[in-house]
């Protein structure tokens, strides 16, 4: 780190080195069978440089490639001119790594991913079982000429179980993950075990309104649009809706949408972001009101306003050192009701319970459009859940349909959009608009 | 250093070491501001291991960690119950290097970037253009590939292209649409582009004016970008073999000669096709790729095989054994997937319409391997066989088996995208290829309010 850094400052008027080593162990079962075990040891580097008033920006998997500085000075005579300030300031220390979860073993894995297997097993006899177990370690490290140096680690577990269809298709299923070792619930397996028996009744959905139960899982397919228009580099552009709407009341009252990069074992825990930026835990919508938006170094620079920590280099089909600091939001955590999701579900005279969706990344996203096929979704009957809905979308635009909510469930879950983004509670919509083919 | 890899590797059953490295170069802009050029570099390497059920591998990045890497891959199979056998492979010893009608890499960054400019410029010329993400990538990658079965293949595949988002906006109205350029080894494949390039400027500025679509059941003609989505998704994908060979049941549907489609329905799978990206001569475990017929005249006709695949179904080996990165193991995947030429024309399925809709462009689809869902960039009204006025926002999605026998027309007309991305297992692979004809199919479902 130092000497890559001593060599580009020679050379440039300022830089910043990352360095990310990753350590992964995924092992995953089909049909109850362990099938692979897929282990993972890797360096990435990434050197961005400033020499007269330009940018230069490389990247490469080990320390010693000689040609790193090379090549971002290289870059940096057609980067892009800007006036960004690398960080100096302290960051606060978070509980981001589990050395249990972190010294576990293959073997270890197996045995519990084997648990979790015989579990779900008694309570769904000679259902063919899918389960992927992973455990991950990085390490990630950030200087700059600045003076800022940082490090931490940050574990995590993740472990995703669903059971298959007569025709061996993905039946359902169920995610957790967490930075800190857990044993995968017992309700959940037990509600996998109920959903399974009651997809076994296949029903087509009139089209039409209706309330439908969005899970914590796909609602944030939802949450992702919201994202994307508060993106500082959508703001720049002028391509968000969402440009000088803070403090506006854009959604339902009860819809409270924090960032919260220092709770303890969250998937995107960290003391700072990948720029070393300190992160800091604040409201993004408060009551329904747009508090908050998300900038990195270079579009808080362009802004006139100050990164608020959000530079990170993970994006929706490509993460790593590989890959530049954009504005992301670390743990994204939505404030659950005092509803069981049963008596949701009870409340609804004809709806959906949608466990699952496609097609989150096409669309006008940051519009706010969305058209999602259900997959998996249940249709709701007079307050029971009568069967696994078939052939059915939900439609709409968020700055419409979150509006009103009907309520928020007491249980809280994995919020994701093809993978974690935090944490939240199952989402009831009252009128949504279904295309169905029943 | 590299050649002598293979060296490493042991006799314990079926033992393969993959290295690459890999040389990117990106240039970025964003409305009217060049928002950044990088030059990465990344190197490593996947050691497999195959003794017993299943495969243990291990990823690395130093190039000194191969010989550990390939013992932890050992040690990981080793703990997997079962026998797997592989489909037996050709033992090969052959050095690829990339061909270029212009190499990008002789030409100088300044030029590139000049190139870039003159796209975004021109977009940026037209008035409620509020904004673009203009992108040149060119990836050069090295792979080694060596078994301790003898194969020992150097494969270079260069691949370059331009990829434009356009963003339009009037008042609160935002609408966004992208083109691809490029997507093979050539440079020159970038330039003289002007005429796509206004015309999905002046498509995006009809957006801004479209409706969105109303949700219901229709019938729609799409163009080759869209049908080439459609197939990749609604059937390529259920040709991978992976899931099917540890499936019982899905094999008693998958039979070859059942009917999937209408007689003149023919899907291909083709890496042998040059300049577009899904090319390529070996795979990732060192298996010549070959052009499969998926289906023809209509009957199932073959599927897509890892030699793990082929061996538990006992088929022969296709070659589609790909991993997006050294850091992946690879997976059975697509490569140039196609809907062949058919007998109809385009102004035979207009006049086939009274009441239905034309879609345009892809959007990123998605699969459950039954469902399927797909985005598309424009649409337009057809009425008694007549295109009328623009709509936005049509989603389609549908049960893969009845939306193939609901397929009424294939065009003549077959076009091969410029660029392709696919997702699956964690992985994205930027070089899939697909394409069609213009497809003509009835009672597809739209999302809508």
């Amino acid at each position: 780190m130092e000497d890559i850094l001593k060599n580009a400052a020679s050379q440039a008027d300022a830089a910043e080195v990352y360095i990310l080593r990753e350590r992964e162990t995924p092992v995953q079962f089909e049909r109850g069978e362990i099938q692979r075990i897929s282990q993972k040891n890797t360096l990435g580097v990434a050197l961005r440089l400033i020499r007269e008033g330009r940018m230069g920006f490389s990247t490469s998997t080990t320390l010693e490639d000689r040609g790193l500085v090379e090549r971002a000075l290289a870059t940096a005579d057609f980067g892009e001119s800007q006036d960004l300030k690398f960080p100096s300031k302290d960051f606060t220390a978070v509980e981001s790594h589990d050395s249990h979860l972190a010294s576990l073993t293959a073997e270890e894995l197996i045995d519990d991913a084997h648990n979790i297997l015989d579990r779900l097993a008694a309570l769904a006899p000679s259902t063919p079982i899918d389960l992927g177990l992973s455990q991950k370690e990085v390490e990630i490290e950030v200087g700059n000429t600045s003076g800022f140096q940082g490090k931490y680690s940050r574990t995590g577990l993740g472990v995703s179980v669903g059971t298959r269809s007569a025709q061996g298709f993905r039946e359902v299923y169920r995610s957790f993950s967490s930075g800190r070792y857990f044993t995968f619930p017992e309700k959940w397996l037990e509600e996998l075990g109920r959903r399974h028996q009651q997809a076994q009744n296949r029903i087509g959905v009139p089209t039409g309104k209706m309330p439908v139960i969005f899970s914590p899982g796909t609602f944030g397919a939802l949450v992702m649009r919201l994202i994307a228009a508060i993106d500082g580099t959508s703001l720049n552009a002028g391509t968000s809706p969402l440009e000088g709407r803070l403090g506006e009341q854009l959604f339902d009252s009860r819809l409270n949408i924090r960032e919260d990069p220092h709770l303890s074992w969250g998937l995107h825990t960290c003391p700072f972001d990948d720029e070393g930026v300190a992160t800091r835990p604040r409201d993004l919508i408060k009551e329904g009101r747009l508090e908050g938006y998300l900038y990195d170094l270079k579009s808080a620079g362009e802004a006139g306003v100050e990164s608020t920590g959000n530079g990170f280099k993970r994006g929706l089909f490509a993460s790593g050192a590989s890959q530049k600091p954009h504005p992301t939001p670390s743990n994204l955590i939505i404030s659950g009701g005092a509803i069981p999701l049963a008596d949701l579900i009870a409340e609804i005279d004809e709806g959906l319970l949608i466990e699952g969706v496609m097609g989150a990344h096409t669309g006008n996203i940051q519009a706010g459009e969305y058209s999602l096929n259900i997959n998996p979704g249940f249709y709701i009957r007079e307050g029971r859940i009568v069967g696994r809905a078939t052939d059915a979308m939900v439609s709409g635009n968020i700055y419409e349909t979150l509006t009103e909510i009907g309520a928020l469930s007491a249980e809280q879950g994995i919020l994701a959009m093809f993978g974690p983004m935090g944490y939240g509670p199952y989402v009831m919509l009252p009128g949504a608009s279904v295309t169905g083919g029943g | 250093m590299e050649r002598a890899l293979g060296k490493s590797l042991g006799q314990k059953g079926y033992q393969d070491l993959r290295w690459e490295d890999l040389v990117q170069t990106s240039i970025h802009f964003k409305g009217r501001e060049l928002h950044s050029t990088a030059s990465n570099r990344e190197r490593g390497g996947l050691a497999r291991v195959l003794t017993r059920g299943g495969w243990g591998t291990f990823a690395f990045s130093d190039i000194d960690n191969a010989t550990q890497a390939i013992n932890r891959a050992l040690m990981a199979s080793e703990a997997i119950p079962g026998s797997t056998r592989l489909a037996p492979a050709p033992t090969v010893q052959e050095r690829i290097n990339a061909r270029s009608e212009k190499d990008p890499r002789g030409i100088a960054l300044a030029e590139k970037k000049d190139l870039l400019e003159h796209y975004n410029q021109l977009i940026l010329s037209y008035p409620d253009i509020q904004s673009t993400e203009a992108r040149y990538y060119e990836i050069n990658r090295e792979k080694y590939f060596f078994n301790n079965e003898g194969t020992d293949i150097y494969q270079e595949q260069l691949l370059t292209g331009i990829v434009l988002r356009i963003i339009a906006r009037r008042d609160n109205i935002i609408q966004r649409t992208s083109l691809a350029l490029g997507g093979s080894p050539h440079y020159n494949y970038l330039l003289d582009q002007e005429e796509k390039v206004k015309e999905k400027v002046r498509e995006t500025l009809d957006l801004l004016e479209a409706e969105p679509v109303k949700g219901g059941t229709y019938n729609v003609i799409l163009d080759p970008e869209c049908t080439g989505v459609f197939i990749h998704e609604a059937f390529g994908h259920l040709s991978e073999s992976d899931n099917l060979a540890n499936n019982p049941t899905l094999q008693q549907v998958m039979v070859m000669d059942r009917e999937f489609g209408p007689s003149f329905l023919n899907v291909i799978d083709d890496p042998t096709i040059p300049d577009v990206p899904g090319h390529f001569i070996y795979d990732d475990e060192g298996v010549p790729g070959k052009k499969t017929h998926l289906i023809k005249d209509g009957k199932l006709m073959g599927r897509l095989h890892s030699r793990e695949t082929a061996g538990k179904l006992e088929e022969d080996i296709t070659g589609n054994c790909r991993a997006q990165d050294f850091s992946f193991p690879p997976l059975v995947r697509m490569t140039t997937t196609f809907i062949d030429n058919g007998p109809h024309d385009f102004q035979e399925m207009l006049a086939g319409i009274d009441d239905g809709l034309y879609l345009k462009g892809a959007a990123g689809g998605q699969t459950s391997g039954d469902y399927f869902t797909f985005g598309t960039q424009v649409g337009y009204r057809i009425k008694n066989g007549k295109i009328g006025p623009m709509v936005r926002d049509a989603t389609l999605s549908g049960n893969l088996f009845t939306t193939l026998k609901n397929i009424e027309r294939v065009g003549n007309d077959l076009s091969l995208s410029r660029s392709g991305g696919c997702g699956k297992g964690g992985q994205i692979l930027v070089d899939v290829g697909h394409g069609a004809p213009h497809v003509q199919i009835r009672e597809m479902a739209i999302g809508g309010r």
